[in-house]
């Protein structure tokens, strides 16, 4: 349908050229927002989830993780590998992780920033593993 | 639940976003977009400038669907200039040649293409002129007909002296008529229209989420905020994503994958991405994203959420940027409080007593807020001084500063530091729904 930005029909800016819309396009390409990395994303709710009830402290920096899914909420959470326990939530920003998770990506990393405090500030750096 | 082809009726616009400019397909080609999007074969009956069917039917074609040219757009381009895209506050559309503009359609052509394709269910956008005529030609159908737009209340009154009412009516909160015809009052629409006008209301309420209002009760959507690249049609999408949801799954469920949908719309900058983004999201198990919480902050709760706005609002300071903020928040139905416009500004003959008195009575007005609002032009020490009484009261704490922030202090202990207005009203949003306490449907 035209993709110059001067008068044609076209796209906002920083999109790919406006073409057919299929749904069915691309499906590889249907997964770009899922293979984003995610660096120093800073987790909510920390203080109540099970790692902090658990241990009483925060995990060390440094420390393996993964997302899962919490379990009340469904949210898109940060747990260690080891015992899934969960540290943390991923702010609202990071839904999407819902649908990549359910099309099969999965994403590890590390805890890059612990700070005790009211309230406790983690961050943690994740990527696509691999399949 | 109908199945089968969903028709919509409406025009169609040429949508430019200033600056840029970005020109796209806009008006009943955004719900378009959604029901392809989620597959629901579609049908648009559309109204449109002779200039535009070509176009318009080569696209709804590329979308999967089928047009046809129905009611012609004389005096008018039917181009929509959008001078604010992201819908901080008001987005200013102009459209071009207004007042010369008529709408030409035969209502009973319209109808008799709905019945002679087939079409089980029709969502309308009728402008207020010919929104009584046009409604009056569909109802009769008996199909499920809904309605998004400007649909007098008058005009839903005299329906229903025939018999007839809409199966949903929708409406936001950003539109006239909510003011014009039920005082901006969510609990006056849902009494006025609800059961004997429409089966149901939607309520979208931009980014404090939607409410759904039937006989049995309301139910509460939260909207799901991102970073927004454009709010353009994003609600045209909601209502058509909500209509094709609730055929396969229920209503909450069928809201909240709209929400989704919609808040994919305004991430995605081309229909390709749009596509992509839907695609991922229907991989969701829809009772997973009724759980998943978002942003909920009803219309009429925002008039009494407070908002410190500070800023150097002086005379001899370009205040404009303070001023949008204000205006952004007031447009959203926050309360703004501006201390120097409430209290007064500093004279420079002013004893040391009275100043002294003056800054108690701004730092009074703080606490009666439950947000603080920073605008900085420049680093003002007497806002960032107030940015630090904001915290130290454990006020969540947002500021608007076009030039970097690179002292500690100010960068790192604000809830939210950016330059960008509409990330600083999602923070807004996100701050009141944290305050809350909600953020999930109900």
């Amino acid at each position: 349908m035209g993709t110059s930005s001067h008068g044609d029909l076209g796209d906002y800016p920083g999109g790919r050229p406006e073409s057919t819309g299929s749904a069915s396009s691309g499906q590889r390409d249907a997964e770009n927002v899922c293979a984003r990395r995610i660096e120093d994303g800073e987790l909510e709710e920390v203080e109540r989830c099970a790692f902090f009830e658990g241990h009483g402290a925060l995990p060390p920096v440094g420390t393996d993780v993964v997302v899962v899914r919490e379990q009340n909420s469904g949210r898109p959470a940060a747990a260690t590998i080891s015992a899934r326990e969960i540290i943390g939530l991923l702010p609202a920003d990071y839904n999407y992780l819902v649908a990549c998770l359910e099309s099969g990506y999965s994403y590890s990393g590390v805890v890059t920033l612990a700070t005790p405090g009211n309230p406790a500030i983690i961050t943690v750096s994740v990527a696509p593993v691999d399949a | 639940m109908p199945e089968g082809m969903l028709g919509l009726v409406g025009q169609a616009f040429v949508d430019v976003a200033l600056p840029g400019p970005t020109v796209r397909l806009g008006g009943v080609v955004h719900a378009a977009r959604g029901l392809a999007a989620v597959g629901v074969p579609f049908y648009c009956a559309y109204f449109a400038p002779a200039y535009l069917a070509d176009l318009v039917d080569d696209y709804v074609a590329k979308l999967g669907g089928t047009a046809t040219w129905s009611g012609d757009v004389v005096g008018s381009p039917n181009v929509l200039l959008v001078m604010k895209p992201q819908e901080a506050g008001d987005q200013e559309y102009v459209p071009l040649l207004r007042s010369s503009k008529q709408v030409r359609v035969d209502s009973d052509t319209v109808a008799r293409q709905v019945r002679e394709r087939g079409i089980s269910e029709v969502l309308a956008f009728p402008d207020s002129e010919y929104a009584e005529p046009l409604l009056d030609a569909l109802l009769p159908l008996g199909v499920p007909v809904s309605a998004d737009g400007d649909v007098p209340s008058a005009t839903l009154r005299n329906l229903a002296r025939k018999g007839h009412r809409l199966s949903c009516f929708m409406l936001s909160t950003s539109q006239a008529h909510f003011s014009r015809d039920y005082g901006s009052s969510s609990s006056r629409l849902a009494d006025e229209v609800v059961p004997h006008l429409a089966d149901s209301v939607l309520l979208k309420e931009n980014r404090g989420g939607s409410r759904f209002f039937t006989k049995e009760g309301v139910k509460t959507i939260p909207a799901q905020t991102r970073s927004v690249r454009h709010s353009v049609g994003v609600g045209d999408c909601f209502s058509a994503t909500f209509l094709a949801m609730r055929r396969r799954f229920s209503e909450e469920a069928a809201l909240n994958c709209a929400s989704w949908l919609a808040a994919d719309y305004a991430t995605t900058a081309t229909t390709d991405e749009f596509m992509r983004a839907a695609h991922l999201t229907l991989r969701v198990p829809p009772a997973d994203l009724v759980r998943l919480p978002g942003v909920t902050v009803p219309w009429e709760e925002r008039a009494s959420v407070s908002i410190y706005v500070a800023g150097p609002d002086f005379p001899d300071v370009d205040t404009s940027l303070i001023e949008e903020v204000a205006d952004a928040l007031s447009y959203h139905n926050f309360r703004a409080r501006l201390p120097i416009r409430e209290n007064g500004r500093v004279e420079p003959e002013m004893s040391a007593a009275r100043r002294r008195a003056l800054a108690r009575k701004d730092l009074e007005l703080l606490g009666q807020c439950q947000l603080l609002v920073a605008v900085l032009p420049f680093e003002d020490p007497g806002t960032v001084l107030e940015i630090g009484a904001a915290i130290e009261r454990g006020l969540p704490t947002l500021v608007l500063s076009p030039h970097p922030v690179t002292n500690l202090m100010l960068d790192g202990l604000p809830d939210v530091v950016t330059s960008d207005l509409d990330v600083l009203i999602t923070g807004v949003f996100r701050a009141v729904s944290r305050r809350r306490g909600g953020g999930h449907g109900s």
